[in-house]
């Protein structure tokens, strides 16, 4: 779940506590609040019709009451009677809608008025009708006291009515008679009927009996039948007033619940009810509830869409950051991260970002002095084959900066002559491929190509590393250069010996003089075959580094000395003079003088061989400044000035115009340059062709070396 | 009068040996010990056969018998390369070049006399047409 949808959900959960706080606590108190309202409400409108009504007959009450007291009504003389009826009816208007009566004592009506004949039957159908079965006329009679009667049907008329019955008092303190109104029941039911009523309000009227009187809905006094049909005795609320109650109750009417208030006529013992549809009143109480549940939602939904906003805008840059890090973990390290803002996530985003770029440049440092220091060629590749590094020891190996590949692809790399072979490097597939660099000098170099992965096996590029194996090859090469020609050499010396051996054991050379010539040329070769097996041996021993020198003081006078004694044979053997001129002692030389003998030996030697019949050689040594100078002069033919590089390799020989002295090693010059660098000294010739040359080489003086 | 063959050669041990063997046998024996009098020997002396060493001061073997084959007089005329250079490469330039043979050191007298007495035979069947 992400940031957003939490803070969503966190927003979504309070707003929902709220309203389950509101539903379960706050929306039943505003429900029964608002029922109590209802309550009220009808309460009040059941007392206002119910009081309403008292009030009409209570005055009509009191109008009777103040004719009863007046004498012209107690002397109950009919005409004078009449009289102040008539008035009464005229004046009073409270009277004007009823009919007013008096009867004797026996229940004889006298006299009779009404303002309206025509609702009321005639005067003279009432005069001499007899009322004294009816119940107010009884009541008023044997109570003494004001009676009011359930409706009746008025026999004349046949018009439903209710009467009020008040005492006359005779003179001499009992009942003389009875003045009575009737009030024609349209006259209340106008009065219910009329009523302003709320929705789906209601209200009747019944009598002491249960029987209905008006209803608001209906015009009971036209149903066919009269209101006795209606009998709602059985109502509860009902009930409630036939025991003289006003309350407020639930009950079912006309097969639906309804809330109904009921009150008391008092005058007459009947009663009101008003009353709504259960539902309704329901309905009522729950509209503020419900308009608040309403509230609530639209709320809610506005309160999560506004936080799921905010909440984006919150995550939005830290989503980026998310993207800038997974980017960063991939190996991108290119990512954009555009954060804007100065809140506490631009912050972060910006400390991060200098994080990445200043681990980037330690790495970088670091890489950097990997890859500088070492000493094979480097050269990587982005995705895209472009030069994204080339190291120093590969410039120097190219002869070319690395500014000057950088970033260029492989075709562009192809166009320029001088970088082609950058292109040609990396271009190699198989993993230990070897190309041969001719610029600056001629290399043979070994490619390695790995490839270089990111995270999840992303393709970060190529790392080449280049080996510069020309040192190898050279080696190789110089090997078998070296038994080629160590077999050659041999080769030589063997074909005669073998051959002269095979001459001689064939028995056919009997001249005792030829004899002695091949076995000379037999010793002779192998001599050379001897001294050429000794000069591979300090070959290889000097090459591979397994010469030993025992180095100690030595006097070079006796090793000269030592070296020509050695050489005098061959010298006389050649009619050479070899002469010798040095001082009788020579500055001590730190060295190996079985090695320094060999040296001076070979250098003789040569001078010898080169040397025309009757010749000179002279060898001289003298001490200088910093070491002991010893040179050997021959009057040979001379050495080319092309040869005299290569004098001191392996099996370099010139071929002059001496044939016969030319065999040799070709490796005795190599030795003696070999010996004399090992005791820290140098050796160098000069030559004049058809002069001679002279060899010298320098040995550093021991106490020098101590001394300094 | 008996045929002559010329060695070049520049060591002294085998320039006699050949010498000796072929004289042994009735040869008339010319030697040259490098490789620019070896050339003017081959060319003046009209020598019947030559043995010819490889590695000579001056111009090498190769060279000498290239040289010698591109002339109308020496283009037949039977060489017999000996030498101690023993590697293939060496012998098929040798061949390559117009020896008639290449003979690695060491080579025993009686071989040297034999392949010189078989390519003087070689060469009268071709000049004479004989068997």
């Amino acid at each position: 779940m992400n940031v957003t949808t939490k803070i969503g959900v966190l927003v979504a959960s309070a707003l929902a506590i709220s309203l389950l706080v509101q539903v379960v606590f706050v929306f039943p108190e505003i429900r029964s609040r608002e029922f109590g309202l209802q309550q009220v409400r009808i309460q009040a409108g059941a007392d206002t019709v119910a009081s309403e009504i008292t009030d009409f007959l209570d005055d009509i009450g009191y109008e009777l009451e103040e004719l009863a007291r007046m004498p012209e009504i107690k002397t109950m003389d009919v005409s004078q009677q009449e009289k102040l009826l008539s008035l009464s009816v005229h004046t009073s208007p409270m009277l004007q809608t009823v009919s007013i009566g008096i009867a004797d004592i026996n229940g004889v009506v006298t006299c009779l008025e009404s303002l309206k004949p025509a609702v009321i039957f005639s005067k003279a159908e009432a005069v001499g009708m007899d009322i004294s079965d009816r119940d107010y006329f009884e009541c008023c009679v044997s109570t003494g006291a004001t009676c009011c009667s359930d409706p009746f049907e008025e026999t004349p008329c046949g018009l439903m009515m209710a009467a009020i019955a008040v005492p006359v008092w005779a003179d001499d303190g009992g009942v003389g008679g009875v003045i009575f109104a009737e009030i024609p029941i349209q006259t209340l039911a106008g009065m219910i009927e009329k009523r302003h009523l709320g929705e789906a309000e209601s209200v009747y009227m019944v009598d002491s009996e249960g029987f209905v009187i008006a209803e608001s809905e209906k015009d009971l006094t036209r149903l066919s039948g009269g209101p006795f049909g209606l009998d709602y005795s059985s109502y509860s609320v009902v009930q409630g007033i036939m025991a003289g109650q006003s309350s407020v109750g639930e009950y079912e009417y006309d097969g639906e619940a309804h809330l109904a208030a009921y009150a008391v006529i008092v005058p007459s013992g009947w009663g009101i009810v008003f009353q709504k549809p259960l539902e309704v009143v329901m309905a009522k109480s729950r509209v503020l509830p419900n308009f608040l549940l309403g509230i609530n939602a639209a709320v809610f939904v506005t309160a999560v869409l506004v936080a799921l906003v905010f909440a984006r805008r919150l995550t939005n840059p830290i989503r980026k950051l998310a993207d800038y890090a997974r980017m960063v973990e991939r190996g991108d390290y290119t990512a954009a991260l555009d954060v804007k803002g100065g809140d506490e996530i631009a912050h972060v985003s910006s400390t991060i970002k200098s994080m990445v770029r200043q681990m980037l440049a330690m790495r970088e440092k670091e890489l950097a002095a990997i890859v500088n220091s070492m000493k094979d060629g480097l050269i990587t590749l982005d995705q895209k084959q472009r030069i994204t590094r080339l190291n120093p020891y590969m410039e120097q190996m190219l002869g070319l900066r690395a500014a000057e590949v950088l970033n260029k692809t492989v075709s562009e790399l192809e166009d320029d002559p001088r970088l082609a072979v950058v292109a040609r490097l990396v271009q190699t597939e198989s993993p230990d491929e070897e190309v041969v660099l001719a610029e600056p000098h001629e290399r043979v170099v070994k490619v390695h190509s790995s490839k270089l992965k990111g995270g999840g096996d992303k393709d970060l590029g190529e790392v080449k590393v280049i080996l510069d194996v020309t040192k190898e090859r050279e080696l190789d090469q110089m090997k078998s250069d070296f038994i080629a020609n160590t077999s050659h050499e041999v080769r030589t010396p063997l074909h005669s010996i073998r051959g002269f051996v095979k001459l001689m054991l064939d028995g056919k050379v009997t001249d005792p003089e030829t004899q002695h010539e091949f076995l000379s040329i037999i010793d002779e070769q192998s001599q050379h075959l001897s001294n050429l097996v000794s000069a591979i041996l300090d070959t290889s021993a000097i090459e591979s580094g397994e010469m030993t020198y025992a180095k100690q003081p030595v006097a070079m006078n006796d090793v000269i000395d030592k070296a020509l004694v050695k050489l005098q044979s061959i010298a006389e053997e050649r009619e050479i003079a070899v002469e010798a001129d040095m001082p009788g002692t020579l500055p001590v030389v730190e060295g190996d003088s079985e090695k320094l003998e060999q040296v001076v030996t070979n250098l003789v030697h040569n001078a010898i061989k080169f040397s025309q019949k009757g010749g000179k050689v002279r060898v001289t040594a003298e001490a200088q400044n910093t070491g002991v100078l010893v040179q050997v002069t021959d009057q040979g033919s001379g050495i080319p000035a092309s040869a005299i590089p290569l004098l001191f390799q392996k099996f370099f020989r010139v071929h002059g115009s001496m044939p016969w002295a030319s065999s040799g090693t070709g490796l005795g010059l190599y030795i003696v340059k070999q010996i004399v660098e090992a005791h820290g000294g140098q050796v160098w010739v000069e030559s004049k062709l058809g002069e001679g040359s002279t060899f010298s080489f320098r040995l550093p003086l021991s106490g020098n070396d101590k001394n300094q | 009068m008996s045929e002559r063959i010329l060695i070049i050669e520049d060591d002294r041990s085998t320039a006699r040996l050949a010498e000796y063997t072929l004289q042994q046998a009735g040869y008339e024996v010319g030697i040259a010990s490098d490789g620019f009098e070896g050339l003017r020997k081959a060319l003046g002396e009209h020598p019947d056969l030559i043995i010819l060493d490889v590695m000579l001061p001056g111009l090498d073997g190769y060279e000498i018998c290239h040289r010698l084959r591109q002339k109308a007089e020496t283009a037949n005329l039977p060489i017999l390369m000996i030498s101690a250079k023993a590697r293939k490469d060496d012998k098929d330039v040798g061949l390559q070049v117009g020896a008639d043979e290449y003979l690695t050191k060491p080579v025993d007298p009686s071989e040297i006399l034999a392949r010189v007495q078989a390519l003087l035979a070689d060469k009268g069947r071709i000049v004479y047409g004989e068997s």
